[in-house]
């Protein structure tokens, strides 16, 4: 009895770690992308947003360091009308196939589209995407990245939060715009 | 006996998820404009109860609605368009075996608004809106709004939500 438990645990097994096949993740996506023709790719990380210290509480700061960056990559459609239908598909089939990627909204409107998706947990959020095209003006995605991030959490925090705009490091700021 | 009950779900199970995507062949379809707001999204949204938000359609219908599951709308000025999505209402009614709530007309619109009731009578479990607009000199149809809620509703509430469209 136990002896044939064994043999279907194993079988088991096997077969969901081989349904597990490599999908290709928004991650590597976004990392591919920074090497092709005629993509404009953003990074910024929040390290950016330079807080006076003093003025910020624990909580703040914990808030803000569950947030990691923004990552945008997209394609206008004058680049290549074909290449944007290409990635659109291949973002489309990302979000599709795995599963961890869940839908919070879409939309159209005047034949734009918009899909907002998240990974984690609503009150513990690891990404929050929006993934956007339109014929015509080409493909893009837009992600948060970061880890736990609660949203009732930041929205507090940017209530509270005064960024001094003569803080700003601009160097910095030109130097994430790539091509 | 457990077995046929169970086997009876699996085979219901597929019906009753086709039909609440029975609209969503309007998503490809070009001059329609649609939005689609999942439960997630309303869970979210309840996370900012002590933050202002700007008011809109949206946040209205939710404030009015407990416990919503999905909101999904589309709209359409193309005629063709607004014809299939006739067509897709009286199938949905239909397939969820949805009635009547009530009827509002006038010089240049029709709204009618089918829910689907359960056993507690001042709540349904789902709403159908939709709202035809005749063009004034063929007073045939030349736009379609498809409004679709699921979760629990109050139906006290959805005479103030007719008024927003």
């Amino acid at each position: 009895m136990t002896h044939y438990i064994k043999i279907i645990l194993f079988i088991s097994l096997i077969l969901t770690a081989g349904s597990c096949q490599k999908n290709t993740s928004l991650q590597e996506y976004l990392v591919e992308s920074q090497e092709k023709n005629g993509f404009i790719t953003i990074d910024i990380p929040t390290s950016f947003l330079q807080l006076k210290s003093e003025d910020v509480s624990d909580e703040v700061k914990a808030t803000l360091e569950s947030i990691y960056k923004i990552n945008v990559v997209a394609l206008p459609a004058k680049e290549n009308q074909e290449a944007c239908k290409i990635e659109r598909v291949k973002l489309k089939s990302i979000f599709k196939k795995n599963k961890k990627y869940k839908i919070l909204m879409s939309m159209k409107l005047q034949e734009m589209n918009v899909h907002v998706y998240f990974t984690g947990k609503i009150t513990s959020l690891n990404e929050v995407i929006a993934f956007g095209y339109r014929d015509g003006l080409g493909v893009g995605v837009a992600r948060l990245l970061g880890k736990n991030m609660n949203p009732a959490n930041i929205i507090t925090m940017l209530n509270k939060l005064k960024i001094d705009t003569n803080n700003l490091n601009l160097e910095q700021f030109s130097a994430i715009f790539s091509k | 006996m457990k077995k046929t009950i169970l086997l009876l779900l699996f085979v219901t199970t597929p019906i009753v998820l086709t039909a609440q995507s029975l609209f969503d062949s309007l998503e490809d379809l070009k001059g329609v404009d649609m939005v689609v707001v999942t439960k997630d999204a309303f869970d979210l949204i309840s996370k900012f109860k002590n933050i202002k938000i700007e008011d809109n359609e949206g946040m209205k219908v939710f404030e009015m609605i407990q416990d919503l599951k999905e909101f999904k709308m589309f709209s359409t000025n193309d005629a063709k368009v607004a014809t299939i999505m006739g067509e897709l209402v009286n199938a949905s009614i239909k397939n969820q075996n949805l009635t009547e709530l009530m009827r509002i007309k006038d010089d240049t619109s029709r709204v009618k608004i089918y829910v689907k009731t359960t056993k507690n009578k001042d709540f349904v479990s789902e709403v159908l809106m939709f709202v035809k607009g005749l063009g004034k000199k063929t007073n045939k149809v030349s736009e379609a709004v498809i409004v679709s809620l699921i979760g629990s509703i109050d139906i006290n509430k959805i005479s103030e939500l007719a008024d927003t469209f």
